[in-house]
């Protein structure tokens, strides 16, 4: 791969897996717990089966969203489902689970930072790898129905290709039940 | 008595649906920034259901999803409406969603929601068409249903109330 960076799939696995492991170094480190990574994929998705990224569509979730830039631009969402953020929560800020039962100014505020943390540390990683710069743009918080959050993200994601390439990425805390979705959609070029 | 089975048909991203079952349910589950069209003709009790994604084509793409872009997915419903023996001037139009979920701090705003909402009235009205009614922007996640039986549209927004528009 060279700057003038041509992105297909078997580019953006290798890259993937770098991403991906060094952002759960950075949510581990900020959780101050043990994060592993439960599955890795990268599939090329269609506006017909982008069904399969939103789940549920009339499910409650918590997304962090961030937009990155560089030598080539895409987008960071981080999907939990509400009960899971909010243990996110009360891991990072050293609370007892179940004390956090809503979505604030100060939750919004530990979120987005866990969205700077492991977007920059995946932006990094994949930067360092093939020395460009990648930057992410502040994060965005939303609590919202999964189609309305993960539709809005494949809207931006579809408005020039027909397809787009997704890194879909599951971890879970040890002795936890903390399970996520990251999705890093790469504007194809 | 008989009770009636109601079938819902979940229309997806760049969707359309088109139908006469009395018995059917139009539904767009979760709308962001997309918008769903709702048309229906009385008379027939024909109903559809648009999911359009994006405002237009940047790349002039030809093999798209009916109703992935705006502009030709307006074109699209409209077509086969009529195909289907739907006469516009006494149908029912209704548009929901053009929301802007996801607000980025700064300058990185994406406006597609707005973009939308403009993209939807444009082509209704180069038409001649009118909107006869709508629940569109703010930041809130849509739901809508489309009863084929008596064109009833049930708007949910996240977090709230269903009420019918």
């Amino acid at each position: 791969m060279t700057n003038s960076m041509t992105f297909d799939l078997a580019g953006w696995s290798k890259l993937a897996r770098i991403g991906s492991t060094n952002a759960i170094v950075g949510l581990s480190q900020m959780l101050n717990q043990e994060i592993t990574i439960s599955a890795l994929s990268l599939d090329e998705v269609s506006l017909k089966n982008s069904d399969t990224l939103i789940g549920r569509p009339d499910t409650q979730v918590i997304g962090i969203y961030l937009l990155f830039s560089g030598v080539t631009n895409g987008q960071i969402l981080l999907v939990f489902q509400p009960k899971v953020a909010f243990e996110l929560i009360d891991m990072a800020m050293s609370m007892p689970p179940g004390t956090t039962t809503t979505l604030g100014e100060m939750e919004r505020s530990v979120l987005g930072e866990m969205g700077n943390i492991v977007g920059t540390y995946f932006l990094n990683a994949v930067a360092d790898h093939i020395q460009v710069i990648l930057m992410p743009s502040p994060p965005a918080v939303v609590q919202d129905v999964g189609g309305a959050v993960v539709g809005s993200v494949l809207a931006e994601a579809f408005a020039v290709h027909e397809s787009i390439f997704v890194i879909r990425l599951l971890f879970e805390a040890i002795g936890r039940k903390i399970e996520g979705k990251f999705l890093i959609l790469p504007a194809a070029d | 008595m008989v009770v009636s089975e109601i079938e819902t048909v979940v229309v997806g991203l760049g969707e359309l649906k088109i139908s006469q079952n009395v018995g059917m349910v139009l539904s767009c589950i979760g709308l962001g920034s997309c918008i769903a069209l709702c048309m229906y003709d009385p008379f027939y009790k024909l109903g559809a259901m648009a999911h359009m994604v994006l405002p237009s084509s940047l790349n002039g793409s030809e093999y798209a999803a009916p109703a992935k872009y705006i502009n030709t997915g307006v074109t699209n419903t409209l077509k086969k409406f009529r195909e289907n023996g739907a006469v516009l001037n006494r149908t029912q139009i209704k548009i929901v969603g053009g929301a802007s979920v996801l607000n980025i701090p700064g300058e990185h705003k994406l406006n597609i929601g707005e973009r939308n909402i403009t993209a939807v009235k444009q082509a209704l009205a180069q038409q001649g068409l009118a909107i006869h009614a709508a629940d569109i922007g703010g930041t809130l996640g849509r739901s809508v249903n489309l009863y084929l039986r008596s064109g009833r549209c049930v708007v949910k927004a996240s977090g709230q109330k269903p009420f019918e528009i």
